[in-house]
């Protein structure tokens, strides 16, 4: 009942986002989507004006912009995107074209990001405040504080490209010979490729993570139930790995369920700098080419999922701990 | 103040690197200008103003020494003058002096220049302004709506923070920088807008919290007490809540300015920043890009003053967070 309401929420906060999306594509000046269009003046361009009309027509520019508003909003609803106003491709299958890039690197972002700053946190924890947690806390807000782009341009200088060391790509996904290798060398091609995008999107997020671990382990750690574990006279070892340990895990759950919306979106800087064709970088070319079907598909599932990553991150709250109860106070 | 009595020992080099990229953005004219701070004597006899620089800062319009060549003169000897640390304007190119690197003694360029000739140096001081106008001003803006909206949907409960409670969900549930570049594109990238757009964005972690501090605080026997002597909604929220919310959301805030720092400069960086001939941090990066091979000052200068700016504003953010906590 709770997640069926929850879900009827959900609409709303939708339809919010898509309309700002659709005003704020709408807006913008375009020779084709504008209404006071003058032929004469763009004879002398490429385009014919037989063809911005044509083109008016298929997306339906020229009728008044609530029709094209609820146009959209049907569209949306029967999961029909629409084509590319750039190279008149299905929108579905560009997203699903860059998906698999951003996926991939997002990923392995978050698994190493994971199996780095939850040993950290807990470090951190069990020794608070001691010299050493002071020493990785700073440290950790120091890479946190790096700009990424700029530790990018340096290793790209350092590591790649060739006049320094040529270890690693200067972009890219794959090797322009690809397909000629063996599935180990494809595989390993990959792993080359991605070494350097990963490391930039990995350090900045340790960071915050492991902060996030160490708080949770300490709440466990003053937890009665910790109190009384060692009060029974339990090892130390076991108090704070079975008993503080699995309780910590409960918020990190829920922080799982919110990375969702980062996994499709990617991240538009790393994927700027390394061209990597994923879905930031599309977002970016699709703006600036006020390709609207695309802009408005990446938003609609991009919120879809941040939504629905906030349900998910509720529910397994509830799950893992039935002490929360999701009626009441923790309505969103 | 009395929290600031607690900060832990990094805060105090934190806040005097804010401190002085705060007095440097300031003080940008005076620390970065082709124009002298003063000129001593002429030997061509010629009355010169005493102090061309503080004409042109205080006076702007009515100086007729704007385009003499300052440098030169004082370089040939025909003038006496002191000038400003970096000798250099940030928008002036020089065709036979592009891509120099780092160089010191009197006019030097101290961080070189760029593909155009400017010098670094003075791009950056004067990109500090800009880099921390949009900071501040873009946290200012966030704060405005975050404890507005909040406190309001906190105070009032019921279909009020319902509707706002949606507000902020569709703000959150967007992609911040698609969000961002659309508004940009849409609007053109300018200093003002750049800091609507990353307050507009940016808001929602505050709002959030102080609604949550409100839920928090507003049957607490202090508030009812006021409430029973008749005290009005405004006063219960802005003088009696508020003030015993803010805790939080100061950390919020120190956070925040460092997020819009870099923003701003990645934004710079992807070309959709601050316009054109305007210096910003991420501008000079951007320009590094291009240049990976044979101008490493361009890369580094910048990505240094971004990178000390936003980590003591981080480590300001924490220790707030560490002395603000009620553990």
């Amino acid at each position: 009942m709770y997640i069926v309401r929850r879900l009827l929420w959900m609409i709303p906060t939708f339809l919010g986002v898509v309309t700002i999306t659709f005003f704020l594509t709408k807006l913008r000046p375009d020779p084709v989507a504008q209404q006071g269009l003058n032929p004469e003046a763009m004879s002398d361009t490429s385009m014919s004006a037989q063809y911005i009309e044509q083109q008016r027509q298929y997306y339906g520019y020229d009728k008044p912009v609530a029709v094209q508003y609820l146009m959209m909003l049907k569209n949306l609803v029967t999961f029909n995107f629409s084509t590319s106003r750039v190279d008149h491709r299905p929108v579905l299958d560009k997203i699903l074209e860059a998906l698999p890039y951003t996926l991939t690197l997002n990923v392995v972002t978050i698994f190493i990001v994971y199996l780095i700053s939850v040993p950290l946190g807990v470090y951190s924890a069990v020794r608070d405040r001691s010299r050493m947690d002071l020493i990785v806390t700073f440290f950790l807000y120091v890479l946190y504080s790096l700009p990424e782009f700029w530790i990018a341009l340096f290793l790209l200088r350092y590591l790649a490209g060739g006049d320094y060391l040529d270890i690693f790509p200067l972009g890219g996904f794959v090797s322009d010979s690809f397909e000629d290798f063996s599935f180990l060398a494809q595989a390993g091609d990959i792993v080359w490729h991605l070494a350097l995008p990963v490391l930039i999107s990995v350090y900045g997020s340790f960071a915050f993570l492991s902060r996030f671990v160490k708080s949770s382990f300490m709440e466990a750690l003053r937890a009665d139930y910790t109190r009384t574990a060692r009060a029974k006279g339990l090892s130390r070892r076991s108090v704070l790995y079975v008993h503080a340990f699995r309780n910590s895990l409960i918020p990190l759950v829920t922080l799982m369920a919110g990375l969702l919306p980062g996994l499709f979106g990617g991240s538009v800087i790393v994927e700027q700098i390394f061209s990597i064709p994923g879905m930031g970088k599309l977002a970016y070319d699709s703006i600036y080419a006020n390709d609207d079907p695309v802009i408005i598909a990446i938003v609609f599932f991009s919120a879809l999922l941040t939504m629905i990553g906030i349900l998910l991150a509720d529910i397994a709250y509830t799950i893992a701990d039935p002490r929360i109860r999701l009626e009441g106070e923790s309505q969103p | 103040m009395k929290f600031l009595t607690g900060l832990h020992k990094m805060s105090a080099p934190a806040l005097t690197g804010i401190f002085f990229v705060v007095l440097i953005s300031v003080f940008a004219d005076f620390l970065a200008s082709p124009l002298p701070v003063f000129v001593f004597h002429n030997s061509s006899g010629q009355q010169l103003p005493a102090s061309p620089l503080f004409d042109s800062v205080f006076k702007k319009g009515r100086q007729p020494y704007e385009n003499l060549p300052f440098r030169d003169l004082a370089r040939e000897g025909k003038i006496r003058a002191i000038f400003p640390l970096v000798a250099y304007s940030p928008y002036e190119p020089s065709l036979n002096e592009i891509l120099i690197p780092p160089s010191g003694g009197r006019f030097g360029h101290y961080m070189g220049t760029d593909n155009l000739g400017r010098d670094v140096a003075s791009r950056m001081i004067h990109g500090a302004r800009n880099s921390i106008f949009v900071g501040f001003i873009a946290v200012g803006i966030a704060l405005i709506l975050g404890v507005l909206i909040g406190s309001i949907a906190g105070y009032a409960g019921g279909w009020i923070d319902l509707l706002l409670s949606r507000l902020i969900e569709v703000v959150i549930v967007f992609p911040t920088l698609i969000l961002i570049m659309a508004v940009l594109a849409l609007l053109k990238p300018s200093l003002i807008n750049i800091m609507v757009v990353i307050g507009l964005t940016g808001w929602t972690g505050i709002a959030r919290t102080v609604r949550g501090e409100f839920l928090r605080r507003r049957e607490d026997d202090y508030v009812v007490a006021a409430r029973l002597f008749g005290a009005s909604h405004f006063r219960l929220i802005f003088v009696h809540i508020l003030p015993n919310s803010m805790a939080p959301v100061l950390v919020l805030a120190a956070f925040g300015i460092a997020g819009a720092v870099l923003t701003e400069s990645a934004l710079s960086f992807l070309g959709i920043g601050v316009p054109a001939p305007e210096p910003s941090w991420g501008d000079v990066l951007k320009v590094a890009q291009s240049y990976p091979d044979i101008a490493w000052w361009l890369a580094f200068f910048p990505g240094l003053f971004i990178f000390l700016t936003v980590v003591s504003l981080n480590i300001l953010g924490e220790d707030l967070r560490r002395i603000l906590s009620p553990r």
